[in-house]
């Protein structure tokens, strides 16, 4: 039960992640991405990293959200072409990857009340995930039948998800367990800004040089050009 | 028909009501909390453990009542003080107390019983949620300002910091209000008011940056502490005019007053928001200009480092109400800039004026004149 | 389990959450959410790894920043040819995209 607390956050994060690709209307989409990256920090937060959470918080939230969805906004359809979301805005699949998520967050719970070794979990999921996917292509090519290319194209990606997923599970498990140093941390400042410059003050200033080449290219490739009206 | 003026009906039925709601309060705490000597045991243990509590500081002070109560005669001051610097006599006659200062209670009632008109054709949850997160992401920053060492609800170690995730979040709340009026002009007076709140972050974070390098800290206790012998004002002046000025950006106040522009566009982004969600839209804003004004307080005027008369935390109540006059008084006496030149100098001036100021710093640390903590 | 094997699994089923919208969705902008959600999960793997190892933590902080910063001029950039293809053909479907003139 001592992981509640990440599990929860694991939880809402994937949630938004998911909503973030599969929901109906792009701003909904953004703003779930938007609510990806708050789960995210709470995750640094949660991890005892204060400076990067608020860091995490600050640009991406803060800055890289309203970009993306300025640019949707623009892009996008007006509010009033958006139909009505059914299912909370999500979809046939997008309830399937939910659902995906949930059984993997449940295992986790399970694991831990159980207090499992980690091996078990492990070897479980990485024998369950080709089953799933051939659980997902049964079921999507029972469907409509004149989908059936769209839904290829998201088994296609399914396929694929789950053997990235397949792929670190066995990588961890076939490393053993991997050492961990659970003593506390505290947060120190200090040592954040020596290693920043000390050791990487010469990459700090070339990151500059290139958010400023980013910020150039970017306005130079979406302004209008108007010398050949 | 009736003779009585209907001022005296509103009174009674205003005094009625309040007595009556007290009863039911009271009655209902009754029941349901159970004996009532548990609750008055809680409340009446201790008087000056009380004023410590952490629900006191929630609650009253430095919190939802304090600030709603110093948001109210903000918002009363300003009509008053741009009355009369304008030659006109401001609010008067409403409530029959001298100054006209419960105008804005019938203002309140006013707003609670207009009809909330919702387009039709609008993205309905977020025209709806828009409101409420501009009003809580508004309302936060209330509870990192801390008004002693012991007067603060959230005592975080990157307090700053913390401060500066609301102002950016709120760019995003500005953005989804206009885009789901579905009205162009609502959609580009939320644009406009973007560009002001994202390009005057910059200033005021580079401007905080001073308090910070001298401080040695992001906690904004150790920052008033570390004012105990000179305000930072006196250290590094122009940090504190370009911190000011970026924060009268932040807060859409006069010279910036471009997204609540009466003669231009409507009401911008505002527009299509009538009743509770316009009150909620305003209210935001005066409650985060009471903790913008703290935060100045704390960074630069010395927080709660006073003559020894008086504790700190009332040397506190009086800086940030100063602060606060200042800030509601540019309403009467500048006009406002545009959207281009007001970007000119967020961009181009105040941002070289922050890094000078910032270099000044080093230099003197480097010449051994000021000792920078660590 | 121990902490650090949880995280390395949640940033996992992040990249295969990233991974699943970068092989099947046909708007660019889905796309750039799905890299956005792959970066992320990286990042949350070095932290995990920052805080559960012995070592500098200020080092591994530094290097998650880097890369918090790399991927918003990344967006940026992605943003600003999406607009501009957007401006050209008038939506953003990959699948169309398939010619090198214009």
């Amino acid at each position: 039960m001592d992981y509640l607390i990440p599990i929860a956050i694991l939880a809402f994060t994937s949630l938004m992640a998911i909503m973030a690709l599969e929901s109906r209307s792009l701003v909904y989409g953004a703003i779930s991405l938007g609510g990806f990256f708050l789960g995210l920090s709470l995750f640094f937060f949660y991890l005892d990293l204060l400076y990067l959470a608020i860091f995490q918080l600050l640009v991406y939230v803060g800055a890289v959200s309203v970009l993306i969805l300025f640019a949707v906004m623009v892009i996008g359809e007006p509010a009033k072409k958006v139909p009505t979301p059914r299912y909370g805005g999500l979809g046939f699949l997008g309830g399937l990857l939910v659902a995906l998520a949930a059984v993997f967050i449940a295992l986790f719970l399970l694991f831990s009340f159980l207090n499992l070794a980690a091996d078990t979990l492990f070897q479980i999921m990485l024998y369950v995930s080709p089953v799933v996917v051939l659980l997902a292509f049964v079921i999507l090519f029972i469907g409509e039948p004149r989908q059936r290319s769209g839904y290829r194209f998201k088994a296609f990606g399914i396929l694929g998800a789950s053997l990235v997923f397949a792929g670190f599970i066995g990588v961890i498990s076939y490393l053993g367990t991997v050492p961990s140093y659970e003593g506390s941390v505290t947060f120190n400042l200090v040592d954040l800004a020596d290693s920043l410059l000390d050791q990487y003050g010469l990459l700090i200033l070339v990151l500059g040089l290139l958010l400023a080449a980013a910020a150039f290219g970017a306005v130079a490739l979406a302004k209008k050009e108007e010398e050949e009206q | 028909m009736a003779e009585t003026p209907p001022r005296d009906f509103l009174r009674t039925f205003l005094a009625v009501a309040t007595v009556v709601f007290l009863a039911c309060v009271a009655l209902l705490l009754y029941l349901v909390v159970g004996p009532l000597e548990s609750v008055l045991s809680y409340l009446f243990r201790n008087p000056a453990q009380l004023l410590v509590d952490p629900l006191f500081k929630t609650i009253v002070f430095p919190g939802l009542v304090y600030a709603g109560l110093v948001a109210y005669l903000a918002i009363w001051g300003e009509r008053k003080f741009a009355a009369k610097v304008q030659n006109r006599v401001g609010p008067l006659y409403a409530g029959g107390l001298p100054g006209g200062i419960l105008q804005n209670v019938a203002d309140l009632l006013k707003i609670l019983f207009k009809e909330v008109i919702i387009p039709r054709d609008t993205d309905k949850p977020i025209f709806i949620l828009a409101p409420l997160f501009a009003f809580v992401i508004g309302a936060l920053p209330v509870v990192l300002v801390p008004y002693s060492p012991t007067y603060v609800i959230l005592d975080f170690p990157l307090g700053v910091l913390l401060f500066f995730v609301f102002t950016s979040f709120y760019p995003l709340v500005l953005l989804l209000a206009g885009w789901s009026s579905n009205n162009k002009f609502s959609f580009i007076g939320s644009l406009r008011a973007l560009y002001q709140q994202a390009s005057y972050e910059v200033p005021l974070f580079l401007a905080a940056l001073a308090p910070v390098m001298l401080t040695g800290s992001f906690r904004l206790i150790d920052i008033g502490d570390a004012q105990g012998k000179v305000w930072f004002v006196l250290v590094a002046p122009i940090s504190a005019i370009v911190f000011f000025t970026a924060l009268l950006a932040e807060l859409e106040k006069f010279p910036f007053d471009i997204p609540e522009a009466d003669s231009e566009l409507v009401a911008g982004w505002l527009t299509e928001y009538s009743g509770v969600p316009y009150l909620l839209y305003q209210f935001a804003a005066y409650i985060k200009m009471v903790a913008y004004a703290g935060l100045f307080v704390v960074l630069f005027l010395g927080g709660w480092n006073g003559f020894a008369f008086l504790p700190g935390e009332w040397w506190m109540v009086i800086k940030v109400a100063l602060v606060v006059l200042v800030i509601i008084s540019t309403r009467a006496f500048f006009p406002r800039i545009r959207i281009d030149q007001l970007l000119n100098v967020g961009w181009t001036k105040l941002i070289p004026l922050a890094l000078l100021s910032i270099a000044i710093l080093v230099g003197l640390q480097l010449l051994g004149v000021l000792a920078l903590v660590r | 389990m121990n902490e650090l094997q949880f995280f390395i699994a949640a940033s996992a089923l992040f990249f295969a959450i990233g991974v699943y919208g970068l092989l099947s969705k046909k708007s660019a902008v889905r796309i750039l959410f799905s890299i956005e959600i792959i970066i992320n999960a990286a990042s949350l793997n070095i932290a995990a790894f920052a805080r559960f190892t012995p070592y500098n933590l200020g080092d591994a902080q530094s290097v998650t920043i880097f890369i918090i910063a790399l991927a918003a001029a990344e967006a940026a950039a992605g943003l600003a040819l999406i607009i501009e293809s957007f401006r050209l053909r008038g939506k953003v479907d990959v699948d169309e995209m398939d010619e090198l003139k214009g």
